[in-house]
């Protein structure tokens, strides 16, 4: 469990990061949305203590942030960063996956395991001995990806994934998110990518100007006019569909779905017999 | 400690009064009190200049800033002074030899957090600098803050990694950085890369003689705090080199 109380937080040049944030996020899938600026990527670089609030405490799992390490805290709570391409420091991409490994103290055959299960996971064998420098911004963000998934944290965060990936890549990760979540993990999700969202059905956590704006199941967060306004955000177009057909009480949260409700649509059409 | 240094010596786009003078006369007010404060040795003269710097730090509404160049130089200050002290074995005068240190880092540190990288160039511009030299020079100068914010992001990437920064002597500490070497040197030469591409894009280079958008001129307000500076300025050379 990450828990939030009245978190506070300002940067040194006065702008305000984070307003009176309470939350709780627990295991399953949890959506950060907002605006550019929100505040998303303050709130979650307090999860693993590289942010320290001003005002109110951080706990994950029962720790306060205060009282640990970035390093500990890290164990339980992986982030992949918004700009991650550009924290990739390692001379091969085969030495970037087991930093982290060797820096919690995993054994060297454990080591080894790990470094070829995510690579071949996620397509990069090809790469192991190369420079992660030399890989293209799509392939840096997946090693990225790798890089934390491998030491297997509690919660993993992921600030803007599928910016700049490719439909194969999209649907890894959206895979992996469902597999993580049913291992009961907790995945954090910040994103713009609304129809990568409504795909897996989050709990959504709407941002605004630092504050938490609203909290709730994506059908009722996605619904709202005034949160669609503030966070800047276009509807998904399932559920734009859902409106127009009346479903809405109950959005079709796949494609399937929607196809298969307007088959049905059209065999009981009366347009179909007189045609 | 990063963020420290940064904020000792970047410019920051804030209010400072002196902001409002020309930058060449930025330039020479911190040529007089660099050279005023590298001159004497005498623990008075010395106090007199770091004080001089220290007010014009208040006037520049700089001087949070300034105390934190100055602690930093503090650091090497000390170390200045107990070297002259196992030398000379003269207490105040080695003293007076740490104020100096204090006073040069000072002054130094008044002009780069009072004058953008933009205004530098203009002055440059004015001495008639070739333009690739003021091109050069002003690159390094706004690719430390980028640098050290590199490194910083580099040093958060790899504590989210498990490295533990907070644990250990300082000897394991400093070990601790040298990882970040590789990593830097690749960053810098691919960001000059980047640079290199965007600039010619840009069309960099393209003309002999490029237009300008902005001249310095020197306003009343430069003239009269010339008139009464320069007086004193004298007097204050005079005064240091004389007793
Ligand atoms: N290091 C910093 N120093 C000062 N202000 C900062 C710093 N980092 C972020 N901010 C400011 O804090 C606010 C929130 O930034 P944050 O990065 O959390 O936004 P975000 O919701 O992640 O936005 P985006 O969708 O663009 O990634 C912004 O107004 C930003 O300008
Ligand atoms: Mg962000």
């Amino acid at each position: 469990m990450i828990s939030f109380q009245s978190v506070g937080f300002v940067f040194q040049n006065g702008t305000r990061g984070l307003h009176d944030v309470t939350l709780e996020i627990g295991e399953g899938i949890t959506a950060i949305i907002g605006a550019n600026g929100a505040g998303k990527t303050t709130l979650v670089r307090h999860m693993n203590g590289l942010l320290v609030p001003k005002l109110g405490n951080v706990f994950v799992n029962g720790q306060n942030t205060r009282d640990a390490t970035v390093a500990q805290l890290s164990r339980m709570v992986g982030i992949l960063f918004q700009n991650s391409e550009r924290q990739l420091f390692s001379n091969t991409v085969e030495e970037e996956i087991s930093y982290g490994l060797k820096n919690f103290g995993l054994r060297d055959d454990q080591i080894g395991a790990k470094v070829d299960e995510v690579l071949s996971f996620f397509d990069l064998s090809d790469y192991r001995g190369k420079s992660p420098l030399t890989l293209s911004g799509g392939e840096k963000k997946m090693l990225c990806l790798a890089v934390v998934l491998a030491w297997e944290p509690d919660f993993l965060v992921l600030d803007e994934p599928t910016i700049g990936q490719d439909s194969i890549n999209k649907e890894r990760i959206e895979a992996l998110v469902r597999r993580l979540a049913s291992k009961r993990k907790g995945i954090i999700i910040i994103s713009h990518d609304v129809e990568f969202l409504w795909n897996l059905q989050p709990r959504v956590i709407a941002m605004s100007n630092g504050s938490i704006l609203a909290d709730g199941k994506a059908s009722h967060i996605f619904s709202k006019r005034r949160i669609i306004q503030k966070t800047r955000i276009v509807r998904p177009q399932l559920l734009e569909l859902s409106t127009i057909l009346e479903t809405v009480s109950n959005p079709f949260s796949s494609q399937d779905q929607a196809v298969n409700y307007l088959k049905d649509l059209m065999n009981k059409s009366p347009l179909k017999t007189s045609a | 400690m990063l963020g420290w240094i940064l904020e000792a010596f970047l410019f920051t786009y804030s209010n400072s009064p002196l902001r409002i003078l020309d930058p060449r006369i930025r330039v020479l007010l911190t040529i007089e009190l660099f050279t005023l404060s590298a001159l004497p040795n005498v623990f008075v003269k010395a106090a007199i200049l770091l004080a001089m710097v220290l007010i014009l730090g208040m006037i520049g509404n700089v001087f949070s800033k300034l105390l934190k160049a100055m602690i930093f130089a503090g650091i090497f200050s000390i170390i200045i002074g107990a070297i002259d002290f196992y030398v000379n074995t003269d207490p105040i005068r080695a003293l007076g030899v740490s104020m100096r240190f204090l006073g040069i880092v000072g002054s130094l540190s008044i002009f780069f957090l009072t004058t953008s990288p933009d205004e530098l160039g203009y002055v440059m511009k004015r001495f008639r600098v070739h333009r690739d030299i003021i091109f050069a020079f002003l690159t390094a100068m706004r690719f430390v803050p980028v640098l050290l914010l590199d490194i910083s992001q580099i040093i958060d990437a790899q504590r989210s990694r498990g490295l533990e920064i907070q644990k250990g002597n300082i000897v394991r500490r400093v070990n601790k950085l040298f990882p970040l070497v590789v990593p830097m040197v690749s960053l810098v030469l691919e960001r000059s890369n980047h640079l290199a591409e965007a600039m010619e894009s840009r069309a960099y280079g393209s003309v002999k003689q490029v237009s300008s958008f902005k001249e310095l001129r020197f306003r009343p307000v430069d003239r009269i705090f010339l008139a009464i500076s320069t007086p004193l300025m004298v007097l204050a050379f005079y005064f240091v080199l004389k007793f």
